[in-house]
């Protein structure tokens, strides 16, 4: 009977839900798994873990002694969800310095209040888990497919690591491709005007949709969820070149559909689940976009 | 002085840890909830295109993602300047009593009902949703998980994703249903109302029926005496948790003190937020009553928010099945506000029933196949507040844009800080009564956490912030020089 521990260190716990789903059950039956903190604690004594599957960016000098400390207890260590492997949302907060973040909120003299009290101070830089520790597998997606959770987890209980490739969103997209590059800027998503959708491909319309530069994580085959519900692709998958830049990419997307990338008024929403590894940084003047 | 840290609370979401304080006695004489993370929504949301931002706030919380989204999408509205087309609203209506299913199932199974069945003083390797399903045998408990699914599916199929939702539009909704998904919904739809009267049955059988539970449930150990803040119809009755018109805080007493507008502006004549330097969550209070201190009983300007809070302010609620529990569970405590916060997990089950009963009713619309779920005719506006009663309670957003509809500013009151106060009270209350002359083993650090789970903590949510929390339960008893005596911890 092996061991498993699901942890969230800064995420939203949406990635531990995936415990819950049917097929995970099984594994609940037959091996000792831990949900922690939202289902169950962790066992008591020294103990160690066959699997580590954490979730979450590293916002705060405990989640960074947290997540070495795992890793050293752990014979595998997946990095589970876009925040792991990328950082995520919570890595928007890059584009500010942390002070900056910080005192928008509280008033000034709590930063000293805060030491004074013990409270951990988040990182200046949100990190995801490979800037930190060796990560055996990961596995983006926010969350993954509950099948690449599966295969996960099956393959390292024989002691395999698996290897994924994904392609990226549009490779099952639904929406026709026709070539036609007459679009030169982007517009913005508003119901009427550019909704209900003619069938055809987001990008070619004019309509931000970060598809090109996105692994396909949400499903195993079939349409995206996204552009199934006749929303663009926002990027939550992942990047599909793991250690590729994907603002980088997408704006030689842009620029190969002969769009002009200035026309959108938030380019931070293109790196809104990448902003780890350094992509995105903080901006010097406070109004600057 | 001594001091006792739980670090973290277990079985919440969110990161949070308490520290207790003894006296030379080794009685308790303070106990503080802390939240230790820190994110900062509110800031990078500035400069994002409003209409983008449903989906990134989603993002809070994994748990309750549709709450954000769906506060959110109605403040979008307002920017905007659009109603929703009536299709639209009742998929939104929907999807959202969809969201209430699945999430008060999760809390009630994964993170509640496990102190009862299990028991309270079980070793906290079972006393969670394995142990509970290894309790009231695997049976139950897989058909428990496959009912809540339906509800998720059902999230899904409107919402575009299972996990974080995708389909929200000004005025509308990207995705219209056909006669096959409506079908499909009614029959998950009856299905949940299932769920709802097995989960009344399963909190009767288990926690009612049993004598040393009932003792906890109405004892003074977890009573704590507060304002309560809810939304209703105009007629005071609780038919919409997507929609309230009306706000109410009704005192200790049970009498009505504020009325406002719901999806205004008004909000902010009556909540004022108070900064306390030992938590990165603020603390809310009444503003017309004028901060009192963290104190309960007649007279506070704390105030609670969630499933009981709603029931307690509410004349009733609009479908059958529900209104007959809610009466039920009056007539038992024979005390109107009820006072008792381990009631949050009775009023909660009575919600899943209504949010299941909704869910059909609205699938049996025959306007809900319509296509007409988009509008066009917008006119920015520039400001806009969204006010929904999340599972948790009362949840507010709150944005300015430019004329281009992009966000610069945003201020967002979740149900968790709301409830800030009264959690604070109820752990020092539960601390004091069963932390006596420095006696503190595991089952007694468990009844004290029991005192917050109730609430239903988001800690994700309560700072904006994020994440489970980071270490193993942990103990640390300090001497008053700061020196620590004794340290306990599970790993």
């Amino acid at each position: 009977m092996a061991k498993l521990l699901f942890y969230a260190l800064g995420a939203c716990g949406g990635c531990e839900l995936l415990a819950l789903e049917q097929e995970l059950v099984s594994l609940l039956e037959d091996h000792e798994v831990y949900v922690y903190p939202l289902l169950s604690s962790p066992p008591g004594g020294s103990f160690s873990f066959d699997i580590a599957l954490i979730s979450g960016a590293v916002l705060n000098q405990e989640h960074q002694e947290f997540l070495r400390d795992l890793r050293a207890r752990s014979r595998f260590l997946v990095a589970l969800g876009t925040c792991a492997t990328h950082g995520g949302i919570p890595a928007l907060v890059n584009e500010r310095r942390p002070e900056e973040r910080f005192e928008e909120v509280y008033p000034t003299s709590f930063r000293q209040e805060v030491l004074k009290e013990g409270l951990p101070l988040p990182l200046p830089y949100v990190k995801a888990l490979d800037e930190l520790v060796k990560v055996d597998v990961a596995l983006p997606g926010c969350p993954p497919d509950i099948s690449y959770v599966l295969k996960t987890t099956q393959d390292l209980l024989k002691g395999t690591i698996p290897k994924f490739r994904w392609p990226s969103v549009c490779e099952t997209c639904p929406y026709e491709r026709t070539g036609k590059r007459n679009v030169r800027r982007l517009h913005r998503l508003l119901a009427g005007r550019d909704h209900p959708l003619k069938e055809r491909c987001f990008l070619e319309q004019g309509i931000l949709c970060l598809g090109p530069v996105t692994a396909l994580t949400c499903v195993q085959g079939e349409p995206p969820l996204c552009l199934a519900a006749h929303m663009p692709c926002r990027g939550c998958g992942g990047p599909v070149r793991a250690k590729a830049n994907p603002m980088l990419d997408m704006l030689n997307a842009l620029v190969g559909n002969r769009i002009d990338w200035r026309s959108w008024p938030d380019r931070k929403l293109i790196l809104a689940f990448a902003g780890a590894h350094g992509h995105l940084r903080p901006l010097k003047g406070p109004q600057c976009r | 002085m001594k001091k006792i840290e739980i670090n973290p609370i277990t079985r919440l979401e969110g990161h949070g840890k308490i520290a207790i304080f003894l006296d030379d006695n080794g009685n308790v004489e303070e106990a503080f909830f802390q939240v230790v993370e820190f994110r900062g929504y509110e800031r990078f949301l500035v400069g994002m295109p409003m209409e983008e931002v449903p989906r990134t706030v989603s993002t809070i919380c994994g748990v309750c993602r549709g709450v954000h989204f769906t506060a959110s999408m109605k403040a979008m509205d307002q920017i905007f300047g659009v109603e929703p087309t009536p299709t639209a609203r009742k998929l939104r209506e929907i999807f959202f009593n969809a969201h209430y299913v699945e999430d008060h199932a999760v809390i009630l199974y994964a993170l509640g009902l496990p102190d009862y069945v299990v028991g309270p003083e079980a070793s906290p390797a079972e006393r969670n949703i394995i142990g509970l399903i290894q309790k009231v045998g695997v049976e139950v408990g897989r058909e428990v998980l496959r009912k809540r699914a339906c509800a998720v599916k059902i999230f899904e199929l409107l919402g575009g994703k299972p996990s974080h939702p995708v389909s929200a539009l000004p005025g509308g909704w990207s995705k219209a249903i056909n006669e096959e998904e409506r079908d499909q919904i009614l029959a998950w739809g009856n299905e949940l109302v299932e769920l709802g009267k097995l989960t009344l049955q399963v909190f009767e059988d288990i926690v009612l029926k049993n004598e040393k539970y009932m003792e906890l449930v109405t004892g003074d150990m977890y009573k704590v005496v507060l304002n309560y803040l809810g939304g209703t119809n105009e007629e005071g009755i609780l038919d919409s948790y997507y929609d309230p018109k009306v706000y109410h805080v009704i005192d200790t007493q049970g009498q009505e003190i504020i009325n406002f507008k719901a999806n205004s502006k008004e909000y902010l004549d009556y909540i004022a937020e108070r900064v306390l330097p030992w938590s990165y969550l603020k603390m809310p209070y009444l503003k017309t009553i004028g901060w009192k201190g963290i104190l309960d009983g007649s007279g506070t300007s704390l105030y609670s928010v969630g499933p009981l809070a709603r029931l307690n302010v509410a004349k009733g609620v609009d479908t059958p099945l529900a209104q007959e529990a809610y009466e039920k569970m009056f007539s038992t405590f024979k005390e109107r506000p009820i006072h008792y916060v381990q009631a949050y997990h009775w009023a909660r089950a009575i919600e899943l029933l209504h949010a299941a009963e909704k869910i059909v009713a609205l699938a049996s619309d025959p306007e809900i196949t319509s296509p007409e779920v988009r509008r066009n005719d917008f006119h920015i506006t520039g400001e806009g507040v969204g006010i929904v009663e999340a599972p948790r309670g009362t949840l507010i957003h709150h944005y300015q844009t430019d004329e281009n509809a992009v966000v610069t500013n945003a201020n967002l009151i979740v149900a968790t800080t709301h409830n800030k106060g009264p959690i604070n009270l109820a752990i020092r209350k539960a601390a004091k009564h069963f932390i006596r002359e420095g006696k503190v083993d595991e089952g007694i650090l468990n009844y004290v956490e029991m005192a917050f789970r109730p609430y239903d903590l988001c800690l994700a949510c309560a700072t904006h912030a994020a994440g489970p929390g980071s270490t193993p339960l942990e103990l640390s008893i300090f001497t008053r020089d700061g020196k620590l005596y004794k340290r306990l911890a599970n790993f």
